[in-house]
């Protein structure tokens, strides 16, 4: 089980939305794949779906390729882009017995796919009334209803409301659990590292970056904590004379930001000196999540900082 | 799967489409109220015992073709292009089923619907003309047959513009002014230049009246100069019964071709 983009490239007039991708994720797991607006994401998922097709390369999923061979290619394959409009006159059972028979598949599983997505009590409701929200519910059913092994998820939480985004992350895990294939796209850090276990990040249609959440969160680890005291600081000399800090800023009087070298151990030697001279430590975290500050390093959105 | 049985459940849903979004049973009740409205025409105001069977069935017949084209408009126009217009593309192109067989469902599916209301249209002319003259003229099987022929060539091409277009509305517009305006003034305009339009569908379109002229099929003639004063001719041209059936096959034909590939191609931008 494996989906692969091989020198894949798609050029409107001048304009490479994608150039030279070259991307394989394979067995049970969730890649992630991370930029921001306009980077070329949606159209990365376009391609493996055909629903846009390649200036050149190709995209392979399971051995057959998704330009030459579409139904053996997306055959075990569950697709869920942009947020997909339904036809306004069916209900979701009949969205969903759509899907099953359009793909050979039983409709057995349409009442889980249904609770699962919270969309049961919808189910006899006519979709042409539903809110965006419940539209990328019934687009999760969709990709979910005939049990593939692999899931093409763009932006899946997009429009929903922090609840069913939690769900919908919820869902996504448990595929996980079961083996399934992952490959989904966000802008959002926080489900990236919440979800996946891998990350591929692309910035102007380039892939700048693809290896494990682990691993990109100790190349770019954060070297800045962020202590908060519960009593006022005065004096910050103190302080800067604990080993491995290299500089403290005072940020406000009971806040206090300290720059060290090292790594998680130094950082546990900080905290433990701060609180062997008696100052009373009432949270003590690095400053951003090391996967942003990765992210905003390497498509340049950090030259402000 | 194979690609039949996915083209049958494209048509399967395509027509519940037509029938839930209310299409097929307004197209139904304007058929029936055209239908009521001759009749209760002719029973008011027309004494058919002056009137010869093949004029009579032809004043029936003449605006099934205006019926058939609407029809393609309301079953075809936005078949194609409101996938794109309406995103649920996005629902249905991204599965294993061949973009050929997703087009030929639906034509299947606008065929069928077409084919129900022009039945019923068909059922009014052959049961009035029947009523009044107990006889009906082989010339009305010629005319049944010739307009799903036409029914089969106007709605390829309404599906051919639906491909090439992203809009849905943009594609009924198009094909109504091609139908409604642009064709029917190259017609016009050949009667005064003195060239024959055989590539007009419409011009096609008037065999399905033409057949009952005359004492058999094909007595008329195609080409009739008129001079209706000095240095003034027009010219009437009806085409053939070949002629005929010849442009509406070449309509359907190269209509279905180019739709295909244009749709197979076609990106969801």
């Amino acid at each position: 089980m494996y989906i692969e983009a091989i020198n894949l490239s798609k050029k409107y007039g001048n304009f490479y939305a994608i150039k030279n991708l070259n991307l394989k994720a394979e067995g049970g797991k969730c890649l992630g794949l991370l930029g921001p607006n306009g980077a070329g994401k949606t159209t990365t998922l376009k391609l493996f779906t055909n629903l846009l097709r390649p200036t050149s390369g190709e995209v392979i999923i399971n051995g057959y390729s998704v330009q030459k061979d579409v139904k053996n290619a997306l055959k075990d394959v569950g697709t869920l882009i942009e947020t997909p409009n339904f036809y306004p006159y069916l209900t979701p059972i009949e969205i969903l017995s759509m899907m099953c028979d359009i793909r050979g598949a039983s409709r057995k599983n349409i009442k889980n796919a249904l609770k699962e997505t919270k969309l049961y009590q919808w189910r006899h409701a006519k979709v042409g009334k539903f809110s965006k929200g419940m539209k990328q519910r019934l687009a999760m059913a969709v990709a979910l209803v005939t049990n593939p092994s692999i899931l093409i998820l763009d932006e899946p939480t997009s429009g929903m409301d922090p609840q069913g985004m939690a769900e919908i992350r919820n869902i996504i895990k448990n595929l996980k659990k079961d083996g399934k294939l992952i490959f989904m796209s966000s802008h959002l850090l926080p489900e990236i590292t919440e979800v996946c276990d891998e990350v591929a990040m692309i910035d102007k249609g380039k892939l700048i970056l693809h290896t494990s959440i682990e691993r990109v969160s100790s190349m770019f680890i954060s070297h800045s904590v962020i202590v908060e005291l519960l009593e006022e600081v005065d004096n910050i000399d103190d302080l800067k004379e604990i080993k491995y800090v290299k500089d403290i800023i005072k940020i406000n009087p009971y806040k206090l930001r300290i720059e060290f070298s090292g790594n998680a151990k130094e950082q546990y030697e900080i905290l433990s000196s701060i609180i062997a001279k008696g100052y009373k430590v009432i949270s003590y975290k690095n400053e951003t999540l090391a996967l942003e500050k990765a992210y905003l390093k390497l498509i340049g959105g950090d030259k402000n900082e | 799967m194979n690609d039949l049985a996915q083209l049958s459940i494209i048509s399967k849903y395509q027509f519940k489409n037509y029938i839930r979004s209310k299409r097929l049973l307004t197209l139904v009740l304007i058929t029936v109220g055209i239908g009521i409205a001759y009749i209760l025409s002719i029973h008011f105001y027309v004494n058919t015992s002056y009137m010869d069977v093949k004029m009579f069935a032809k004043n029936w017949v003449s605006p099934l073709s205006y019926l058939v084209a609407l029809a393609s408009l309301f079953f075809g126009g936005d078949a194609i292009a409101g996938e794109y217009q309406n995103k649920t593309g996005y629902f249905l192109l991204p599965n294993p089923i061949k973009r050929e067989s997703v087009l030929w469902g639906k034509y299947f599916a606008s065929f069928l619907a077409s084919t129900l209301v022009i039945l019923i249209y068909w059922t009014f002319v052959i049961l009035n003309v029947y009523y009044y003259y107990n006889t009906l003229p082989v010339s009305i099987w010629y005319s049944f047959g010739l307009s799903f022929l036409f029914l089969l060539s106007l709605l390829a091409l309404t599906y051919l513009f639906s491909s090439l277009l992203n809009n849905g509305t943009v594609a009924i517009v198009i094909v109504s002014i091609l139908y409604f305006l642009v064709l029917p003034v190259v017609d016009s305009m050949s009667m005064f230049i003195g060239y024959p339009p055989w590539f007009s569908i419409n011009h096609s379109a008037s065999i399905l009246t033409l057949v009952f002229q005359g004492n058999y099929i094909g007595d008329y003639p195609t080409k009739q100069v008129i001079n209706l004063g000095p240095g003034f001719n027009i010219t009437i041209f009806n085409p053939s019964l070949s002629e005929s059936i010849t442009v509406m096959i070449g309509y359907f034909v190269v209509s279905a071709i180019l739709a295909t590939i244009i749709f197979h191609y076609k990106e969801m931008k």
